[in-house]
């Protein structure tokens, strides 16, 4: 009988699923053993990019592109076991054990792996952790983890609310959810744009796709090139503050997405100062081709015009801190009216972000079970005699004073720098040492100046 | 020697390096040293755990955390960073040690929120120059809500960091 002698012959005709991954985590080679064991033919796996972090699609075809995925020591040269499960199409789950050996270059830079399976299944019951060790994979087990409390955590909160603005927004949040199309989320800074952008990644229940978020501010064409060649689909591209991509960046991700046709959706976030109309293409800074992409746009209504939803926005945030409190921890009840009532008379520049930030800081000082005015922040515990009252004529600053201080916090803040060395703390604020032992004499002296305000 | 006026134009960050080591302190350094920095007033702290998000929201001026990556327990991490960067005027850049990890952890670390995932001590800088817009962009809009005392204060340079990061904190 004629036995292969070359070595990727060797490989492909043994009884064993034998697989090769180069260090872009592409397929390069399959053999017959491993295409019958996931049930898929050769060449539809050989080329096709492993997915790390792919969840197991909940519904449809297994999903062997995730399954197949090497243990994140894997890659850390060292020779790596552990069970690899397909789910067959009957939805029956294989296991079989497999062993994970690093091919690395001269400079210890990996190549690729080489994944060697047993030649059979094991059987249902039998255990997947050898003894005294451990064959699973914490980190993808961690990762996962993380996606699911993600997933579970992010809801639409930010719409949370009766008003006609947040309900007008959550309806158009809720036809992007049906349709899966790219969203464009537009809002006054603060109001929580990303957060609903990937509330709507979340909620697509079907969604196997990876989300790469990213920042557009300040974003180099070759890092957003270099991204996007990372960002294989499935997946959701996360752009906050799109409107600050150059025109070049801009062209190349709606390229990207024609390309891709459908693995990519885009959810997109902007910045608002002021009103924005429903949408015409050339009212935004966008190029084209990206701005009939992000046809479908949701405004985020600003907090200070609809502050009828504000009391179960804070009550949200309050429900969230005691989350996150320990068992037996603190637990308060919410917001006294006196309390609501302080922050209902704020104008919210910072929006829903600076209202989580009070409602924490709040929470923080308070001993319950209500959140009570005194609890708040001087800002709030004024904002009602401030909006009563004219305003006053500026205040006369004592400059000699005001200066005193300074140059006293300066010179803590040097000496302290200088681990108390007055010499190096003198060298610091640029003066010779006797000056500043007389700095320090003259403050002795006259403590009435006192730094931090 | 800065002048009044250089110190008073200038934007000021909190830069919070998280490290078990001293793996990526030299490349933190460089970076700041470059002359794009010379436009904000930057306070650096070392500190092996990262700020609690109530140091986060307690700060006045913005802060920008770069913590190193390790595989091991990489759960609690990414969970800090989600809600870390989430918090008005905090952004997180993530330091893997290698490529390898990278690999591994980048889109969970950027579906965490981590604005810029660095691979190599070489890339600190570019990673740094690059979300140093979005920071001032944040410090212009957020200063407006400063008293002016307070808007001086916080340009003052070297951080008080035994009031802020605790015992655990280290000056540099």
């Amino acid at each position: 009988m004629d036995r292969p002698s070359a070595p990727l012959e060797l490989l492909a005709a043994a009884a064993s699923p034998v697989y090769l991954i180069d260090s872009h985590w592409r397929l390069t080679l399959v053999n017959q053993a491993l295409a019958d064991w996931v049930e898929a033919p050769v060449e539809q796996l050989v080329g096709r990019r492993l997915a790390y972090h792919s969840e197991p699609l909940q519904d449809g075809a297994p999903n062997c592109l995730a399954d197949l995925c090497p243990p994140p020591g894997a890659w850390l040269g060292e020779e790596t076991r552990c069970v690899v499960e397909v789910q067959r199409a009957d939805r029956r789950v294989r296991r079989r054990r497999f062993r994970f050996l690093t091919l690395l270059t001269s400079q210890n830079e990996p190549l690729g792996l080489l994944a060697w399976g047993e030649p059979r299944d094991l059987s249902p019951g039998e255990p997947t952790e050898p003894a005294g060790g451990s064959w699973s994979d914490e980190l993808h087990r961690q990762v996962r983890q993380f996606r699911r409390e993600r997933a579970a955590a992010l809801a639409l909160d930010p719409l949370i609310g009766s008003s006609t603005a947040a309900r007008q927004a959550a309806a158009l949040v809720q036809i992007a959810l049906r349709s899966g199309c790219d969203l464009l989320v537009l809002g006054p800074p603060g109001s929580g744009q990303q957060r609903v952008a990937c509330a709507v990644h979340y909620a697509d229940r079907k969604n196997d796709a990876v989300l790469w978020r990213f920042d557009c501010v300040g974003l180099p064409l070759g890092e957003l090139e270099h991204l996007l060649a990372k960002a294989a689909p499935p997946c959701t591209l996360l752009a906050a503050n799109i409107d600050h991509l150059g025109a070049e960046s801009q062209q190349l991700l709606a390229r990207t997405l024609d390309r891709q046709q459908g693995g990519v959706r885009l959810l997109a976030t902007m910045d608002t100062h002021g009103p924005v109309g429903s949408g015409a293409p050339e009212q935004l800074p966008l190029d084209p081709s990206l701005a009939a992409k992000l046809s479908l746009r949701v405004c985020l209504p600003a907090l200070a015009e609809r502050l009828e939803d504000l009391p179960a926005l804070a009550q949200l945030f309050v429900e969230r801190e005691n989350a996150a409190q320990p068992e037996g921890g603190k637990q308060l009840a919410g917001f006294d009216s006196a309390a609501l009532q302080r922050l209902t008379s704020y104008a919210w520049p910072g929006d829903v972000a600076q209202l989580a930030v009070v409602v924490a800081t709040a929470y923080a000082t308070a001993k319950g079970p209500w959140i009570t005015a005194s609890d708040l922040p001087p800002t709030f515990r004024h904002s009602q005699v401030a909006a009563a009252t004219r305003p006053a004529p500026p205040e006369p600053v004592d400059l000699d004073s005001l200066l005193r201080s300074v140059e006293r916090e300066l010179i803590d803040r040097a000496i302290e720098q200088a681990g108390g060395n007055r010499s190096e703390a003198a060298r610091l604020l640029g003066m010779t040492r006797a000056r500043l032992y007389r700095r320090i004499e003259s403050f002795e002296a006259d403590p009435a100046s006192e730094g931090d305000p | 020697m800065t002048s009044a006026q250089e110190l008073l134009d200038r934007t000021p960050i909190d830069l919070t390096l998280v490290e078990s080591g001293e793996c990526w302190i030299a490349g933190i350094r460089r970076a700041i040293a470059s002359p794009v920095w010379e436009r904000y007033a930057t306070r650096l702290e070392c500190s092996p755990q990262p700020p609690t998000l109530q140091q986060l929201r307690l700060s006045k001026v913005p802060t920008l955390v770069c913590v190193e990556v390790e595989l091991r327990d990489a759960l609690p991490l990414l969970q800090w960073i989600a809600e870390a960067s989430e918090l008005s005027g905090v952004v997180v850049v993530a330091l893997c040690d290698s490529r390898r990890q990278c690999a591994l952890l980048e889109p969970a670390l950027r579906e965490a929120g981590a604005l810029r995932v660095v691979e190599e001590v070489g890339g600190v800088a570019s990673a740094l120059a690059s979300v140093l817009p979005g920071i001032e962009q944040d410090w212009r809009r957020r200063e407006g809500g400063l008293a002016p005392l307070e808007s001086l204060w916080v340009r003052l340079p070297w951080r008080k960091h035994a009031a802020r990061l605790g015992a655990g904190g280290k000056p540099t």
